[in-house]
């Protein structure tokens, strides 16, 4: 397959590029598997014909158990994939193993569009990788932008005191950039657009990152190196590794992701190759075809006259991208490539929320026009992982029903009957249920063992991971509490599922990346208490029905009744303490830290030891610091957008300059200041007013604020010197 | 008048903190003299000038002499414009003065060496120039049945009472077959 003029240990993916033989191999099994136990299921239920809630469980049954066979069928071939240890069809393989010449590499963006974030945890990552670009000596081939679409005036002025700040520090002037949106059209797709009607020709790829996200200087360099060897690929995604998993919930996820991810990557890898998706973040995009092909249409005229956008653009930026007929990759064995995790399950739900509503979306696209069939299936898969949870439900409700129905009449009466596969296979009913059971635990935990028997024979990984006896100590932990959580994420998706199919908002809140707040109780008990009610009165009833379907239906309802205290168990940053310090649960990027991961880690605690604004200026810091201290104040005129000839202030903005002086800011709303802040003019007139007017006509709020504005610290208190 | 020069005082200290001026003696130094030319600024005003209060001219003392000061800093301009206060404070923010050179501020005696040459302002840029470009939509068909659906929700919105009938039938059609199922 190696073309002469290349290295030779580089591979000409070629016909490799289009999967159609994969993908028809891969699918069959899927469909031959679903198919066998369909017919399992179908056998057990038609024992003298099938009423209706049997109908309907076996319609349910093969969705349900199709995506289980999906899951299983990926991790067995990403397995053989993985021993044969170089898979012919990655697109790492289309790169020689040397560094590429810094000159070689054309302009690239690297984006990161903000929301409210953690500004200490966004800059410091920023930090981070700017510098390993300097170190590794690619950094004159990037610009970072930062694009705040931030409407909290406090993390805005926080934003933008840190840009300076890490400016100044590394000298990034001219490197790194902030642009804040006034108004925040169309949230995070809105703002990659903004940038790249504002910029995006001036570069030829564009690496969109996170704000949680963090990348090797090395990995960024190769990312542009592999499309410089692809020109007909249009987004290569990287498989961010978690990092920084404080919390037990975070411990486990990160440990599951790292140890059980690879083996699905190889094998989605197998079956997508040059069709693959986009995840939003921590990829490599090719500008002009983006540009041209990717903007994404309204969804629908909403009935109040607005316009639906997608709220998850990924998926669909991938097929508008395959449409224009260039490839997306899943760069899976490249590493370097990291990101934060939700600290607890709650926060995992509220950022599920957001995600079921943008994949339900998807839906209304499933007979897009000029979509290719690959891109509808992950489309719909998108749309079944979170259908998957209402069908679920549905089908255990029908099940106890079922049940009920079956021991009121006395006993289980069709299962002893022997006929169809019973009959041929000598086995009575009851016998083949289990056995149905049993393939389907074994389905659910087979990747698993894979995946650790892949880790166990490698010494470097198993070293990495704490060694035999700790991965499989993690093995156990991660496999209970999976067991435990599948019945509440099964509630909390059911939950949002209806919540937005019966039209509720879905608010766009920032991602929690706090991990080491303290347990919140209410938040806990509030998100729980419904799934604990379920749990105890499903049990009740399993009970009254029969001991034995009780503990049959046990491994749902108790994780359903333990939710509260095992959510709030989960969320505990002393117990993933714990866990790290016994090195369990650990993973590779904690045992052998990358130095992209240590930089940022020390950084960040040297950003947390310092004060933090007093608890009565908190809710205001910076409004106070941009109308208080003449250098910020000067600074973020510079950054917000001028008139040429100043003009008197409107009547609106003087009413409020007018109350915000006289009242102070809690007088104002979160709107009211932001307009204020949006407007150079008045906040030049504010800074100027608040020094110069006599005490007796200000707010005691701002005589106290100009009494300690720089007494603690000779420096305003950014992100980074907080 | 004692209570208003000590208000005054105060303000011109607080600001001159808020410029970063650590040191106490540097600062009461300049307060002192900053507030000796705003009374001898009041005195001097013709009779009958509205009465301003001090700590207000102090604070406008204090901003003309840092204006001052700090344009006999900066090169001069090609156009010969003045620079404002805030290009001032932004140069100055910039290159760290305040940190660096903690007793200069404000002390036309004293300028360090290099002090001049790093306050070449620089201008703050939210990104590289402008190169514009065109990002539109593309129409999406999106199919037969999404437009069915959006025909459908369109008319039970112009028509609410529909939405509740179609509610309505769904309800009366699970509990017949409920009634159905029940009765085999």
């Amino acid at each position: 397959m190696t073309n002469s003029s290349q290295p030779a240990n580089v591979v000409n993916l070629g016909r490799l590029r289009h999967s159609g033989t994969r993908q028809a191999f891969f699918f069959t099994v899927v469909l031959t598997l679903t198919g066998l136990a369909t017919w399992v299921m179908a056998d057990i239920l038609w024992r003298g014909g099938l009423d209706g809630i049997e109908i309907a469980m076996l319609i349910l049954f093969v969705p349900l158990f199709g995506m289980v066979t999906l899951g299983f069928t990926q991790a067995v071939f990403g397995f053989f994939i993985m021993l044969r240890r170089k898979n012919p069809c990655s697109i790492s393989r289309t790169l020689p193993d040397t560094l590429p010449e810094m000159a070689t590499l054309p302009a690239t963006a690297i984006a990161i569009p903000i929301y409210n974030e953690d500004v200490s945890r966004v800059y410091e990552g920023i930090r981070t990788i700017y510098l390993d670009l300097v170190r590794t000596g690619f950094i004159e081939r990037f610009d970072i932008f930062i694009l705040s679409d931030s409407n909290n005036p406090n993390k805005w002025i926080e934003e933008e005191v840190a840009w300076i700040d890490l400016c100044k520090q590394v000298k990034g002037f001219g490197r790194i950039f902030y642009r804040k949106r006034n108004i925040a059209l169309n949230r995070k797709s809105g703002n990659i657009s903004d940038f790249l009607r504002r910029w995006g020709r001036k570069y030829r790829y564009m690496v969109v990152l996170d704000a949680d996200s963090l990348m090797e200087g090395n990995t960024l360099a190769r990312m542009v190196q592999m499309m410089e060897a692809n020109p007909t690929a249009g987004i290569i995604q990287t498989v961010p590794s978690p990092i920084q998993g404080h919390t037990f919930f975070a411990r486990l996820m990160q440990f599951s992701g790292v140890l059980y991810g690879p083996v699905f990557q190889a094998g989605l890898n197998y079956w997508q190759a040059g069709s693959g998706n986009f995840w939003g973040h921590n990829a490599i995009i090719r500008v002009a075809p983006f540009i041209d092909h990717c903007a994404l249409p309204t969804l629908r005229a909403s009935p109040s006259g607005g316009q639906n956008r997608f709220m998850s653009h990924d998926y669909v930026e991938a097929a508008l991208m395959r449409r224009a007929n260039y490839e997306v990759w899943m760069a899976y064995e490249l590493g370097g490539s990291y990101e934060n995790l939700p600290p607890t399950l709650v926060d995992h739900a509220c950022r599920d929320r957001r995600w079921c509503r943008g994949n339900l979306q998807h839906s209304w696209l499933l007979s897009a026009k000029g979509f290719r069939p690959i891109n509808r299936l992950h489309l719909a898969l998108g749309v079944l992982s979170y259908l998957a949870s209402p069908l679920w439900f549905i089908f255990m409700i029908l099940g106890t029903v079922q049940c009920q129905l079956y021991w009121a009449a006395g006993a289980p009466p069709r299962f002893d009957s022997d006929i169809g596969l019973s009959s041929f296979l000598d086995i009575g009913g009851g016998r083949l249920a289990l056995l149905l059971f049993l393939i389907t635990i074994v389905m659910l935990t087979l990747p698993k063992i894979l995946a650790v028997l892949l880790t166990v024979f490698n010494r470097e990984r198993r070293k990495a991971f704490g060694g035999a006896v700790r991965l499989m100590v993690g093995l156990f932990i991660e496999h209970l509490f999976s067991i435990l959580l599948a019945p509440v994420q099964m509630f909390f998706n059911t939950r949002f599922v209806i919540e937005i199919m019966t039209g509720s908002d879905v608010p766009w809140n920032p991602q929690s990346r706090d991990a080491d707040r303290n347990v919140d109780w209410g938040g806990v008990i509030r998100a729980h208490a419904g799934q604990t009610a379920v749990g105890v009165v499903w049990a009740m009833i399993a009970l009254r029905i029969n001991p034995a379907f009780f503990w049959w239906l046990s491994p749902v309802t108790f994780g359903l009744m333990g939710s509260i205290p095992i959510s709030a168990l989960l969320s505990m940053p002393s117990v993933g303490k714990r866990l790290r310090l016994m090195k369990l649960l650990i993973i590779p990027a904690e045992s052998h830290p990358p130095s992209v991961v240590t930089h940022l880690e020390k950084n960040l605690e040297a950003t947390h030891r310092h004060l933090a604004p007093q608890e009565w200026i908190a809710p205001h810091y910076g409004l106070m610091q941009v109308l208080l201290d003449p250098y910020l104040n000067a600074a973020h005129g510079s950054l917000i957008r001028h008139r040429r000839t100043p003009r008197p202030l409107n009547r609106y903005l003087r009413d409020l300059t007018d109350r915000l002086l006289a009242k102070g800011p809690d007088d104002l709303t979160r709107r009211e200041q932001m307009a204020l802040l949006l407007n150079a003019q008045a906040v030049a007139e504010l800074h100027e007013r608040i020094w110069q007017l006599p005490e007796a006509q200000l707010s005691p709020w701002w005589k106290l604020a100009m009494r300690h504005y720089n007494i603690l610290t000779d420096r305003p208190q950014t992100a980074l010197y907080r | 008048m004692a209570a208003e020069s000590d208000e005054a005082f105060e303000k011109v200290e607080n600001y001159l903190r808020a410029c970063r001026v650590a040191s106490r003696l540097h600062r009461a130094r300049l307060a002192a003299v900053i507030l000796q030319r705003a009374i001898e600024k009041r005195n001097a005003a013709p009779e009958g000038t509205p009465s301003v209060h001090l700590a207000t001219l102090a604070i406008d003392e204090a901003r003309s002499l840092i204006t001052q000061w700090m344009s006999g800093l900066l090169p001069p301009r090609s156009d010969d414009r003045p620079y404002t206060l805030p290009e001032g404070y932004l140069a100055l923010y910039l290159c760290d003065a305040p940190m660096r050179w903690p007793n200069a501020f404000l002390n036309p005696q004293l300028s360090p060496p290099g002090f001049s040459e790093t306050l070449h302002a620089r201008l703050v840029k939210t990104g590289p120039e402008l190169e514009v470009s065109s990002m539109v939509p593309r129409p999406l068909d999106r199919g037969l049945i999404p437009d069915l659906a959006d025909s459908a929700r369109e008319t039970f919105d112009r028509f609410p009472i529909l939405r509740t009938l179609f509610l309505w039938l769904l309800i009366s059609a699970g509990l017949v077959f409920l009634f159905w199922y029940t009765r085999r």
